[in-house]
């Protein structure tokens, strides 16, 4: 696969591993499915799990596009636009992210 | 003094970041331009505009042109008369001065080829023995022939400079404000993350509903910590890169002896030679030199072309020429230097693999100028300096509207240094770029003219930021943030259309037709740059009718006589 591709599956797993960051947290997952009922402790953990596993697969696919170097800087300025257009939908879009939230 | 840790931790972070945060504004900003540096070279000297190319020969193209290169005369007259041994007799003539040393550089990024001279003094005074004359030079590096390099480059020789340096020169004093600010920048990071109380729960939070205070506290919350990282590795790479040079430059001073002594151990044991031997030599092919660094960087496993290159003791038997590799392919600077006898081609030396220190101190200094070729990285550290122009830009704001509501005496003028700073800069940098395009090539002195209007822009910007504030001492809006903001509209249309008309390459060319894409992502940005900016306006124009309305609707009304009955 070329670097390009494997950049853009890096960019995807980090979006949707913020995602599932950010609805970790009660406030955020209120936002995108107003008047659904307050998850349990372990739908929270649920997804701050899931929203790890997404980074480091963000992570190893930055690593199969560029050498180690290169590849952690892609990977930490990847979050960073991740969290700010994550930031931005639920400021303006929240209900975007409601399938996230079940 | 204050009654918690936290507390004295929130007057640490405002008035560091209120004192140094228009310096850092301007480091972030410019910064933020200079990863694109090279392509605005390209947008601002037309004749430049063709693509990138490898190293050229050096034998049939840069030779022949270093050869007939001269001292520069503005260096020579500033430096000979300190370089040069009195006692020795009267100086030697500018023209008959003789070539010590060749370098050349490319970068994938750069079409043009830096190339130049370093002339060595014929009698030294004593210590000046290491100094030489310079004599630089620009070619195209498809035919060899010389550029004019009296156009400035408004993006390496302007933006960039004036990113680390402030464009002061004078005594370093730049230099140094600008490692002020970002030890500034270090600590209010640090002073921002105590004092951000719900750091992890509100990492997401921006309510852009809320009143105006608050929103403005949001997202400079959010561009501060969603950038983290970025921020203090760039704070902190930028103090690393000058602490050996600029800001602690003891190899060059207290440690000098032992520098020297240091340079002459290392000549001894690379086989490198540090002095000239008096013998002449001729000059071996460096076009098979160069083809033998390439297939020693390909046997280990790291193929590349030729970055940089010197010859250095030019035409002296101790001659020897120095290649290192391009490392547009590693976040590291260039490196994997192969060094050849200069009069026989042989390999003498090949640098061994750095050392951890050396490796770190390589990695840290090669992450922040990039020198990389990695398209979306480059794209993504605009958006990190961005973001650091927003956090500071909404400190600012947040600042100015707590103690305007307080209704404190000085706010008025904070925020016209504000407004300044952000608006008056972007303005400043666009009015060079107009300027740029309108001004006749042919123009005597067409670099300083360019950076006079710079300034003077930026003064006129802080003119009108103090004349429209008085609006703050009444706590109205103060309309210079909307005004500049049309004003940013205007410059940003404007300079692509004098680039339009100046050179005929407009979007659709450079585009579809015949794509280039430095001049085309500059114009693209420009065109971003006015959408925003007019988007700004429009709804700071909303808010400020907002507030009239609110401030007319709050005025108590006197009960007319008679009503009601």
């Amino acid at each position: 696969m070329s670097a390009s591709l494997w950049l853009l599956l890096a960019g995807i797993c980090s979006l949707i591993g913020i995602v599932w960051l950010a609805l970790s947290l009660p406030s955020h997952a209120q936002q995108a499915r107003r008047g659904a009922t307050l998850p349990t402790g372990r739908q929270y953990r649920l997804r701050q799990y899931r929203g790890g596993v997404a980074l480091v697969l963000a992570g190893v696919a930055c690593l199969q596009a560029d050498h180690p170097g290169m590849a952690l800087l892609v990977w930490i300025m990847l979050q960073v636009l991740a969290a700010l257009s994550v930031s931005s939908v639920l400021a303006w879009r929240p209900r975007v992210l409601k399938l996230f939230v079940r | 003094m204050f009654s918690s840790f936290r507390l004295s931790m929130a007057w640490v972070h405002t008035w560091f970041g209120l004192v140094l945060g228009f310096v850092l504004m301007v480091c972030f900003f410019f910064g933020s331009l200079s990863v694109f540096d090279r392509e605005i070279d390209r947008w601002a000297i037309p004749e430049t505009r063709f693509n990138a190319e490898p190293m050229p020969s050096f034998d049939h193209v840069i030779l022949p042109a270093l050869q007939q290169v001269r001292a520069d005369a503005d260096d020579y007259a500033r430096q000979m008369p300190v370089l040069h041994d009195p006692a020795a007799g009267t100086m030697t003539p500018r023209e008959a001065l003789l070539a010590d040393r060749y370098w050349a550089y490319i970068t994938h990024r750069d079409p043009v080829l830096a190339t130049g001279v370093r002339f060595r003094v014929p009698h030294p005074a004593a210590g000046q023995e290491a100094q030489r004359i310079r004599g630089d030079v620009v070619l195209d590096p498809r035919s060899g022939q010389q550029l004019r390099d009296d156009a400035l480059r408004i993006g390496s020789d302007w933006f960039y400079p004036m990113h680390y340096s402030l464009n002061w020169a004078w005594k370093n004093i730049g230099y140094f404000v600008v490692g002020l600010a970002a030890l500034a920048m270090l600590v209010a990071l640090i002073t921002g993350v105590i004092i951000h109380r719900r750091l992890f729960r509100e990492f997401f939070t921006l309510r852009p509903w809320k009143q105006p205070q608050r929103m403005t506290l949001d997202l400079h919350n959010l561009s501060g910590v969603v950038a983290l990282p970025f921020h203090f590795f760039f704070a902190f790479t930028g103090l690393v890169i000058f602490a050996g040079s600029i800001y602690l430059p003891v190899t060059h001073t207290v440690l000098r002896p032992m520098h020297d002594q240091q340079h002459l151990i290392e000549a001894r044991e690379t086989g490198l030679p540090a002095a000239r031997a008096g013998v002449a030599a001729p000059l071996a092919s460096v076009d098979a030199m160069m083809a033998e660094a390439r297939r020693r960087w390909a046997a280990r496993d790291m193929p590349g072309d030729v970055g940089y290159l010197v010859v250095h003791h030019v035409g002296d038997a101790n001659s020897y020429v120095s290649l290192y590799r391009a490392g547009s392919d590693r976040v590291a600077l260039v490196g994997e230097g192969i060094h050849f006898r200069a009069s026989s081609g042989e390999v003498i030396h090949e640098d061994p693999p750095h050392s951890a220190t050396l490796a770190l101190n390589e990695f840290l200094t090669g992450l922040h100028l990039q020198h990389f070729e990695h398209w979306l990285l480059r794209w993504l550290y605009v958006l990190g300096g961005l973001l650091g122009c927003v956090c500071i830009t909404t400190g600012f704001v947040f600042y100015v509207r707590k103690r305007r509501r307080e209704q404190r005496a000085g706010s008025g003028f904070v925020e016209a240094v504000a407004v300044t700073a952000v608006t008056g800069m972007v303005m400043a940098t666009l009015a060079m770029l107009v300027a740029n395009r309108v001004l006749p090539p042919e123009l005597l002195g067409k670099a300083d003219w360019e950076k006079g209007v710079f300034w003077s822009a930026w003064v006129l910007a802080l003119a009108h930021a103090l004349w429209r504030s008085r609006s703050a001492l009444t706590h109205r809006p103060t309309p210079s943030w909307q005004e500049q903001c049309v004003l940013i509209a205007v410059l940003a249309v404007t300079a692509v259309v004098a680039n339009w008309i100046s050179t005929g390459d407009h979007l659709i060319r450079t585009l579809f037709l015949d794509t280039y894409w430095p001049v085309a992502g500059l114009d693209l940005a420009l065109l971003v740059t006015a959408a925003v900016a007019i988007a700004t306006a429009r709804r700071l124009s909303v808010a400020a009718r907002a507030k009239l309305t609110d401030d007319a609707m709050s005025v108590p009304v006197a009960p007319v006589a008679g009503a009601g009955t």
